[in-house]
Protein backbone atom coordinates (compact mmCIF):
# COMPACT_ATOMS: atom_id res chain seq x y z
CA UNK A 1 0.00 0.00 0.00
CA UNK A 2 1.32 3.51 -0.51
CA UNK A 3 1.12 6.63 -2.40
CA UNK A 4 1.11 5.22 -6.71
CA UNK A 5 2.83 7.26 -9.13
CA UNK A 6 2.50 7.08 -12.38
CA UNK A 7 2.48 9.72 -15.67
CA UNK A 8 -1.17 8.90 -16.57
CA UNK A 9 -1.81 9.55 -13.02
CA UNK A 10 -0.07 12.63 -12.92
CA UNK A 11 -1.75 13.64 -16.12
CA UNK A 12 -5.23 13.18 -15.12
CA UNK A 13 -4.58 15.09 -11.89
CA UNK A 14 -3.04 17.83 -14.05
CA UNK A 15 -6.56 17.80 -15.96
CA UNK A 16 -8.70 17.52 -12.64
CA UNK A 17 -6.88 20.79 -11.63
CA UNK A 18 -7.34 22.67 -14.82
CA UNK A 19 -11.19 21.81 -14.82
CA UNK A 20 -11.08 23.12 -10.83
CA UNK A 21 -9.52 26.23 -11.45
CA UNK A 22 -11.34 27.06 -14.69
CA UNK A 23 -14.78 26.87 -13.13
CA UNK A 24 -12.90 29.47 -9.75
CA UNK A 25 -11.62 31.74 -12.53
CA UNK A 26 -15.25 31.93 -14.08
CA UNK A 27 -16.50 32.89 -11.00
CA UNK A 28 -13.50 35.13 -9.71
CA UNK A 29 -13.88 37.22 -13.18
CA UNK A 30 -17.29 38.46 -11.77
CA UNK A 31 -16.15 39.61 -8.32
CA UNK A 32 -15.18 43.30 -7.10
CA UNK A 33 -11.82 41.95 -5.83
CA UNK A 34 -11.35 41.40 -9.62
CA UNK A 35 -12.59 44.07 -11.05
CA UNK A 36 -10.49 46.40 -8.81
CA UNK A 37 -7.18 44.45 -9.47
CA UNK A 38 -7.87 44.42 -13.15
CA UNK A 39 -8.64 48.71 -12.70
CA UNK A 40 -5.45 48.79 -11.28
CA UNK A 41 -3.32 46.10 -13.54
CA UNK A 42 -4.91 47.17 -16.69
CA UNK A 43 -3.85 50.67 -17.18
CA UNK A 44 -0.42 49.97 -16.00
CA UNK A 45 0.44 47.70 -18.24
CA UNK A 46 -1.17 49.82 -20.84
CA UNK A 47 1.38 52.46 -19.56
CA UNK A 48 4.57 49.78 -19.95
CA UNK A 49 3.22 48.52 -23.42
CA UNK A 50 4.03 51.98 -24.64
CA UNK A 51 6.97 53.06 -22.57
CA UNK A 52 9.14 49.92 -22.04
CA UNK A 53 7.02 46.82 -23.63
CA UNK A 54 9.22 44.05 -21.18
CA UNK A 55 7.60 45.68 -17.96
CA UNK A 56 4.72 44.44 -18.96
CA UNK A 57 5.69 40.81 -18.20
CA UNK A 58 5.83 41.80 -14.51
CA UNK A 59 2.83 42.98 -14.43
CA UNK A 60 0.88 40.29 -15.77
CA UNK A 61 2.86 37.87 -13.57
CA UNK A 62 1.60 39.74 -10.61
CA UNK A 63 -1.90 39.39 -11.93
CA UNK A 64 -1.40 35.61 -12.39
CA UNK A 65 0.18 35.52 -8.85
CA UNK A 66 -2.66 36.85 -7.26
CA UNK A 67 -5.50 35.27 -9.11
CA UNK A 68 -3.26 31.78 -8.27
CA UNK A 69 -3.04 33.10 -4.16
CA UNK A 70 -7.01 33.51 -4.40
CA UNK A 71 -7.98 30.42 -5.93
CA UNK A 72 -5.33 28.41 -3.83
CA UNK A 73 -6.83 30.16 -0.15
CA UNK A 74 -10.41 29.55 -1.32
CA UNK A 75 -9.49 25.55 -2.00
CA UNK A 76 -6.82 25.22 1.38
CA UNK A 77 -7.14 20.93 1.44
CA UNK A 78 -6.68 18.34 -1.24
CA UNK A 79 -7.36 14.80 -1.60
CA UNK A 80 -5.42 12.62 -3.84
CA UNK A 81 -6.89 9.61 -5.75
CA UNK A 82 -5.35 7.34 -8.02
CA UNK A 83 -7.17 4.21 -9.24
CA UNK A 84 -5.81 1.02 -10.73
CA UNK A 85 -8.09 -0.74 -13.04
CA UNK A 86 -7.60 -4.70 -12.82
CA UNK A 87 -8.55 -7.50 -14.80
CA UNK A 88 -8.42 -11.16 -14.15
CA UNK A 89 -6.01 -13.08 -15.95
CA UNK A 90 -5.46 -17.10 -15.77
CA UNK A 91 -7.38 -16.47 -12.54
CA UNK A 92 -5.80 -14.03 -11.03
CA UNK A 93 -6.61 -10.41 -10.93
CA UNK A 94 -3.74 -7.98 -11.86
CA UNK A 95 -3.48 -4.33 -12.65
CA UNK A 96 -4.69 -3.54 -16.06
CA UNK A 97 -2.08 -1.36 -17.59
CA UNK A 98 -3.46 -0.71 -20.79
CA UNK A 99 -6.75 0.46 -19.56
CA UNK A 100 -4.81 2.30 -17.06
CA UNK A 101 -2.53 3.95 -19.58
CA UNK A 102 -5.79 4.70 -21.94
CA UNK A 103 -7.58 6.28 -18.39
CA UNK A 104 -10.32 4.05 -19.18
CA UNK A 105 -12.06 0.64 -16.86
CA UNK A 106 -12.51 -2.13 -18.90
CA UNK A 107 -15.46 -4.44 -18.03
CA UNK A 108 -15.52 -8.18 -18.33
CA UNK A 109 -18.43 -10.34 -18.20
CA UNK A 110 -20.10 -7.04 -16.90
CA UNK A 111 -18.25 -6.78 -13.74
CA UNK A 112 -14.84 -5.10 -13.17
CA UNK A 113 -12.99 -4.20 -9.86
CA UNK A 114 -11.09 -0.81 -9.40
CA UNK A 115 -8.09 -0.84 -6.70
CA UNK A 116 -7.74 2.78 -5.31
CA UNK A 117 -5.35 4.30 -3.22
CA UNK A 118 -6.57 7.67 -1.33
CA UNK A 119 -4.52 10.18 0.31
CA UNK A 120 -6.21 12.94 2.52
CA UNK A 121 -4.11 15.65 3.15
CA UNK A 122 -3.24 15.92 7.32
CA UNK A 123 -5.08 19.54 7.65
CA UNK A 124 -8.49 17.50 7.28
CA UNK A 125 -10.20 16.71 10.34
CA UNK A 126 -12.59 14.63 7.97
CA UNK A 127 -13.65 13.56 4.30
CA UNK A 128 -16.45 12.67 2.29
CA UNK A 129 -16.15 10.81 -0.62
CA UNK A 130 -18.84 10.23 -3.44
CA UNK A 131 -18.68 7.37 -6.18
CA UNK A 132 -20.59 8.07 -9.03
CA UNK A 133 -21.22 6.15 -11.90
CA UNK A 134 -24.08 6.48 -14.77
CA UNK A 135 -27.21 3.89 -13.43
CA UNK A 136 -28.52 2.48 -14.71
CA UNK A 137 -26.34 0.92 -16.64
CA UNK A 138 -23.55 1.04 -14.18
CA UNK A 139 -23.63 -0.21 -10.79
CA UNK A 140 -20.77 0.64 -8.30
CA UNK A 141 -19.90 -0.79 -4.47
CA UNK A 142 -17.14 -0.37 -2.67
CA UNK A 143 -15.99 -3.75 -0.91
CA UNK A 144 -16.46 -2.08 2.44
CA UNK A 145 -14.91 0.70 4.34
CA UNK A 146 -11.10 0.30 4.25
CA UNK A 147 -10.93 1.56 7.79
CA UNK A 148 -13.17 1.02 10.72
CA UNK A 149 -13.33 4.80 12.20
CA UNK A 150 -14.97 5.18 8.52
CA UNK A 151 -18.62 5.09 7.15
CA UNK A 152 -20.07 3.71 3.79
CA UNK A 153 -23.65 4.22 2.52
CA UNK A 154 -24.35 1.97 -0.01
CA UNK A 155 -27.38 3.91 -1.48
CA UNK A 156 -25.73 7.27 -1.35
CA UNK A 157 -22.25 6.11 -2.05
CA UNK A 158 -20.03 7.81 -0.28
CA UNK A 159 -17.51 6.97 1.93
CA UNK A 160 -17.21 9.29 5.33
CA UNK A 161 -15.19 9.86 8.14
CA UNK A 162 -15.33 12.73 10.49
CA UNK A 163 -13.22 12.63 12.94
CA UNK A 164 -9.79 11.08 11.03
CA UNK A 165 -6.64 9.57 12.34
CA UNK A 166 -5.69 7.47 9.05
CA UNK A 167 -4.60 9.60 5.97
CA UNK A 168 -4.21 7.09 3.72
CA UNK A 169 -6.61 4.04 3.10
CA UNK A 170 -7.04 1.61 -0.56
CA UNK A 171 -10.54 1.17 -1.30
CA UNK A 172 -11.36 -1.47 -3.50
CA UNK A 173 -14.67 -0.64 -5.91
CA UNK A 174 -16.79 -3.07 -7.76
CA UNK A 175 -18.39 -2.04 -10.76
CA UNK A 176 -21.37 -4.00 -12.42
CA UNK A 177 -23.47 -3.36 -15.70
CA UNK A 178 -27.23 -3.79 -14.57
CA UNK A 179 -28.16 -2.91 -18.13
CA UNK A 180 -27.40 -4.79 -21.31
CA UNK A 181 -25.83 -1.79 -22.04
CA UNK A 182 -23.08 -1.17 -24.93
CA UNK A 183 -21.57 1.52 -23.00
CA UNK A 184 -20.33 3.51 -26.26
CA UNK A 185 -21.54 6.96 -27.74
CA UNK A 186 -22.36 8.38 -23.79
CA UNK A 187 -21.16 9.60 -21.01
CA UNK A 188 -20.06 6.51 -19.08
CA UNK A 189 -17.38 7.40 -16.62
CA UNK A 190 -16.64 6.64 -13.05
CA UNK A 191 -16.23 9.82 -11.01
CA UNK A 192 -15.09 10.08 -7.48
CA UNK A 193 -15.76 13.61 -6.19
CA UNK A 194 -15.05 15.31 -3.01
CA UNK A 195 -18.19 15.40 -1.53
CA UNK A 196 -17.85 18.56 0.67
CA UNK A 197 -16.28 20.27 -2.15
CA UNK A 198 -18.16 18.62 -5.22
CA UNK A 199 -14.57 19.02 -6.64
CA UNK A 200 -14.01 16.12 -9.18
CA UNK A 201 -10.92 14.38 -7.63
CA UNK A 202 -10.84 11.87 -10.71
CA UNK A 203 -12.57 9.59 -13.50
CA UNK A 204 -12.46 6.97 -15.69
CA UNK A 205 -14.05 6.24 -19.03
CA UNK A 206 -15.76 3.02 -18.41
CA UNK A 207 -15.55 0.81 -21.35
CA UNK A 208 -17.36 -2.86 -22.46
CA UNK A 209 -14.98 -5.45 -23.69
CA UNK B 1 -24.31 -29.95 -2.03
CA UNK B 2 -26.14 -26.88 -0.47
CA UNK B 3 -24.64 -23.49 -0.64
CA UNK B 4 -25.92 -20.48 0.62
CA UNK B 5 -24.53 -17.17 -0.89
CA UNK B 6 -24.31 -13.91 1.95
CA UNK B 7 -24.84 -10.63 0.65
CA UNK B 8 -25.90 -7.03 2.36
CA UNK B 9 -29.00 -5.96 1.82
CA UNK B 10 -31.49 -2.75 2.91
CA UNK B 11 -34.76 -1.70 3.16
CA UNK B 12 -35.38 2.24 3.50
CA UNK B 13 -38.34 2.02 5.60
CA UNK B 14 -37.83 -1.39 7.23
CA UNK B 15 -41.43 -2.58 5.44
CA UNK B 16 -39.44 -6.20 4.86
CA UNK B 17 -42.68 -8.62 5.16
CA UNK B 18 -44.74 -6.36 3.79
CA UNK B 19 -43.07 -5.95 1.06
CA UNK B 20 -41.94 -9.33 0.22
CA UNK B 21 -45.52 -10.88 0.60
CA UNK B 22 -46.28 -8.67 -1.54
CA UNK B 23 -43.65 -9.31 -4.70
CA UNK B 24 -45.34 -9.95 -7.74
CA UNK B 25 -43.11 -10.88 -10.67
CA UNK B 26 -42.98 -12.88 -14.07
CA UNK B 27 -39.91 -15.11 -12.92
CA UNK B 28 -39.76 -14.85 -9.22
CA UNK B 29 -42.39 -16.45 -6.68
CA UNK B 30 -41.62 -16.05 -3.03
CA UNK B 31 -43.56 -18.40 -0.58
CA UNK B 32 -44.11 -19.42 2.72
CA UNK B 33 -42.66 -16.47 4.30
CA UNK B 34 -42.28 -16.99 7.95
CA UNK B 35 -40.57 -14.73 10.92
CA UNK B 36 -38.00 -16.81 13.21
CA UNK B 37 -36.27 -15.88 16.31
CA UNK B 38 -32.46 -16.29 16.50
CA UNK B 39 -31.20 -19.23 18.69
CA UNK B 40 -27.59 -17.79 19.63
CA UNK B 41 -24.71 -19.83 19.28
CA UNK B 42 -22.08 -17.58 20.00
CA UNK B 43 -21.28 -15.57 22.91
CA UNK B 44 -22.31 -12.85 22.87
CA UNK B 45 -24.54 -12.74 19.84
CA UNK B 46 -24.87 -8.84 19.30
CA UNK B 47 -28.47 -9.14 17.06
CA UNK B 48 -30.68 -11.63 19.37
CA UNK B 49 -33.64 -9.29 18.52
CA UNK B 50 -33.42 -9.23 14.49
CA UNK B 51 -36.04 -10.56 12.67
CA UNK B 52 -35.17 -14.24 10.61
CA UNK B 53 -37.94 -14.12 7.34
CA UNK B 54 -37.28 -16.98 5.68
CA UNK B 55 -39.24 -18.51 2.41
CA UNK B 56 -39.32 -20.32 -0.47
CA UNK B 57 -37.81 -18.91 -3.95
CA UNK B 58 -39.12 -20.08 -7.44
CA UNK B 59 -36.74 -18.72 -10.10
CA UNK B 60 -37.69 -19.15 -13.61
CA UNK B 61 -34.22 -18.85 -15.90
CA UNK B 62 -34.62 -18.31 -19.58
CA UNK B 63 -31.78 -19.63 -21.59
CA UNK B 64 -30.37 -20.14 -24.96
CA UNK B 65 -30.03 -23.05 -25.81
CA UNK B 66 -27.85 -23.03 -29.20
CA UNK B 67 -30.66 -25.76 -30.90
CA UNK B 68 -33.68 -24.28 -29.90
CA UNK B 69 -35.34 -21.01 -29.21
CA UNK B 70 -35.28 -19.61 -25.70
CA UNK B 71 -35.98 -22.59 -22.89
CA UNK B 72 -37.57 -21.54 -19.36
CA UNK B 73 -35.79 -23.95 -16.99
CA UNK B 74 -37.42 -23.77 -13.08
CA UNK B 75 -35.01 -23.76 -10.41
CA UNK B 76 -36.10 -23.77 -6.48
CA UNK B 77 -34.56 -22.56 -3.25
CA UNK B 78 -34.91 -21.20 0.11
CA UNK B 79 -34.16 -17.61 0.79
CA UNK B 80 -33.37 -15.62 3.99
CA UNK B 81 -33.75 -11.84 5.29
CA UNK B 82 -32.01 -10.80 8.47
CA UNK B 83 -32.81 -7.13 9.33
CA UNK B 84 -30.75 -6.46 12.07
CA UNK B 85 -27.60 -7.96 10.40
CA UNK B 86 -29.24 -6.69 6.95
CA UNK B 87 -27.89 -10.06 5.58
CA UNK B 88 -29.43 -11.83 2.65
CA UNK B 89 -28.70 -15.84 2.07
CA UNK B 90 -29.68 -17.20 -0.59
CA UNK B 91 -29.76 -20.89 -0.66
CA UNK B 92 -29.66 -23.64 -3.24
CA UNK B 93 -28.95 -26.68 -4.18
CA UNK B 94 -27.91 -25.97 -7.70
CA UNK B 95 -24.83 -23.17 -8.52
CA UNK B 96 -26.81 -23.05 -12.31
CA UNK B 97 -28.42 -19.77 -12.75
CA UNK B 98 -25.83 -17.73 -10.47
CA UNK B 99 -26.79 -16.38 -7.30
CA UNK B 100 -26.04 -13.23 -9.54
CA UNK B 101 -28.54 -13.73 -11.98
CA UNK B 102 -31.31 -14.64 -9.54
CA UNK B 103 -30.68 -11.71 -7.49
CA UNK B 104 -30.27 -9.17 -10.09
CA UNK B 105 -33.81 -10.09 -10.95
CA UNK B 106 -34.68 -10.43 -7.50
CA UNK B 107 -33.94 -6.58 -7.22
CA UNK B 108 -35.53 -5.69 -10.16
CA UNK B 109 -38.81 -7.34 -8.71
CA UNK B 110 -38.26 -5.36 -5.59
CA UNK B 111 -37.74 -2.38 -7.24
CA UNK B 112 -35.95 -0.18 -4.46
CA UNK B 113 -37.70 -1.20 -1.54
CA UNK B 114 -35.51 -4.02 -0.70
CA UNK B 115 -31.97 -3.86 -1.78
CA UNK B 116 -29.99 -6.73 -2.19
CA UNK B 117 -26.06 -5.98 -2.89
CA UNK B 118 -23.23 -7.95 -4.38
CA UNK B 119 -20.97 -6.92 -1.11
CA UNK B 120 -21.24 -7.69 1.88
CA UNK B 121 -19.15 -4.05 2.89
CA UNK B 122 -16.78 -6.22 5.51
CA UNK B 123 -13.72 -4.25 6.83
CA UNK B 124 -10.58 -5.51 6.30
CA UNK B 125 -9.13 -5.54 9.72
CA UNK B 126 -12.75 -7.41 10.83
CA UNK B 127 -12.48 -9.84 8.20
CA UNK B 128 -9.24 -11.40 9.10
CA UNK B 129 -10.40 -11.14 13.00
CA UNK B 130 -13.56 -13.62 11.70
CA UNK B 131 -10.85 -15.92 9.72
CA UNK B 132 -9.32 -16.43 12.83
CA UNK B 133 -11.26 -18.15 14.28
CA UNK B 134 -11.53 -20.76 11.63
CA UNK B 135 -10.05 -24.08 12.83
CA UNK B 136 -8.37 -24.23 9.01
CA UNK B 137 -7.06 -21.64 6.55
CA UNK B 138 -6.90 -23.18 2.99
CA UNK B 139 -5.35 -20.01 1.50
CA UNK B 140 -6.58 -16.15 1.03
CA UNK B 141 -4.97 -13.73 -1.33
CA UNK B 142 -4.99 -9.99 -1.08
CA UNK B 143 -4.87 -6.79 -3.20
CA UNK B 144 -1.02 -5.21 -3.33
CA UNK B 145 -1.30 -2.10 -5.54
CA UNK B 146 -4.28 -4.02 -7.44
CA UNK B 147 -2.40 -7.11 -7.95
CA UNK B 148 -3.56 -10.42 -6.09
CA UNK B 149 -1.14 -12.42 -3.95
CA UNK B 150 -1.05 -14.87 -1.38
CA UNK B 151 -0.95 -13.23 1.79
CA UNK B 152 2.08 -14.83 3.46
CA UNK B 153 3.94 -14.30 0.25
CA UNK B 154 4.11 -10.65 -0.20
CA UNK B 155 7.54 -8.85 -0.56
CA UNK B 156 9.35 -7.54 2.06
CA UNK B 157 6.13 -8.03 4.74
CA UNK B 158 5.97 -10.57 7.66
CA UNK B 159 2.15 -12.29 8.18
CA UNK B 160 1.13 -9.97 11.18
CA UNK B 161 1.77 -6.32 8.83
CA UNK B 162 -0.51 -8.12 6.19
CA UNK B 163 -3.32 -9.25 8.54
CA UNK B 164 -5.98 -6.92 9.04
CA UNK B 165 -3.92 -4.32 6.33
CA UNK B 166 -4.85 -5.26 3.00
CA UNK B 167 -8.05 -5.64 1.38
CA UNK B 168 -8.96 -9.47 0.87
CA UNK B 169 -9.77 -10.67 -2.43
CA UNK B 170 -10.26 -14.40 -2.04
CA UNK B 171 -10.48 -17.02 1.07
CA UNK B 172 -10.87 -20.32 1.83
CA UNK B 173 -11.48 -21.28 5.38
CA UNK B 174 -12.80 -24.14 7.13
CA UNK B 175 -14.81 -23.70 10.44
CA UNK B 176 -16.13 -26.94 12.94
CA UNK B 177 -19.03 -27.23 14.75
CA UNK B 178 -19.52 -30.22 16.70
CA UNK B 179 -18.13 -32.17 14.32
CA UNK B 180 -19.20 -30.70 11.39
CA UNK B 181 -17.28 -29.37 8.73
CA UNK B 182 -18.21 -25.75 7.22
CA UNK B 183 -16.38 -24.40 4.56
CA UNK B 184 -16.63 -21.01 3.72
CA UNK B 185 -15.77 -19.04 0.43
CA UNK B 186 -15.04 -15.18 -0.02
CA UNK B 187 -14.69 -13.81 -3.00
CA UNK B 188 -15.70 -10.68 -5.02
CA UNK B 189 -17.14 -9.31 -1.74
CA UNK B 190 -19.49 -11.80 -0.89
CA UNK B 191 -19.18 -15.28 1.04
CA UNK B 192 -20.78 -18.41 0.33
CA UNK B 193 -20.97 -21.36 2.51
CA UNK B 194 -21.05 -25.05 1.35
CA UNK B 195 -22.22 -27.62 4.14
CA UNK B 196 -24.98 -30.25 5.19
CA UNK B 197 -26.02 -29.06 8.50
CA UNK B 198 -28.66 -26.15 9.30
CA UNK B 199 -26.62 -25.59 12.60
CA UNK B 200 -23.44 -25.46 11.78
CA UNK B 201 -24.06 -23.29 9.06
CA UNK B 202 -26.03 -21.03 11.39
CA UNK B 203 -23.27 -20.67 13.85
CA UNK B 204 -20.73 -19.32 11.11
CA UNK B 205 -22.94 -17.19 9.69
CA UNK B 206 -23.27 -15.83 13.17
CA UNK B 207 -19.89 -15.76 13.68
CA UNK B 208 -19.49 -13.65 10.67
CA UNK B 209 -22.39 -11.15 12.05
CA UNK B 210 -20.53 -11.02 15.54
CA UNK B 211 -16.99 -10.46 14.27
CA UNK B 212 -17.50 -8.55 10.90
CA UNK B 213 -20.68 -6.72 11.01
CA UNK B 214 -21.60 -5.78 14.22
CA UNK B 215 -18.55 -3.70 15.26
Amino acid sequence: MGHLDSLSNKKRAVRCWIFEFAEYYRSFVTTTTHTVLASIALPIGLFFAGTFPPLIIPVIGGYVAFVLAAFYRSNPTTIEVECIPTKVEAGNRVPDTEARRNDEIRFANDETTVFTSVEVDRDRTGFRLRFDTPTPPVQAELRGRPVPEQQYDPMANTLTCDDMSVYQFDPVIDLYLVDDASLSGGDYYLRIYDDETDDLLTEYRLVRT
Amino acid sequence: MTVQSLRSTQSPDGRWMEILSSLSDDRITLSSITDHAVEPLVDEYPYTDQQRLTGTIDYEEEYDNDREPLVTRSVQGTFEFRTGSQMFILKMDTDIPTPETIIKDLNAALSQQVRIYRNLFVTPEYLWDFFEQADEILDITVLVDGEEQPYDEIEDRAVGEVVGEYPVESARVVYRYNGDAVHVKYANGSLSIRNASDEANEYVIQLFEQYVLSP
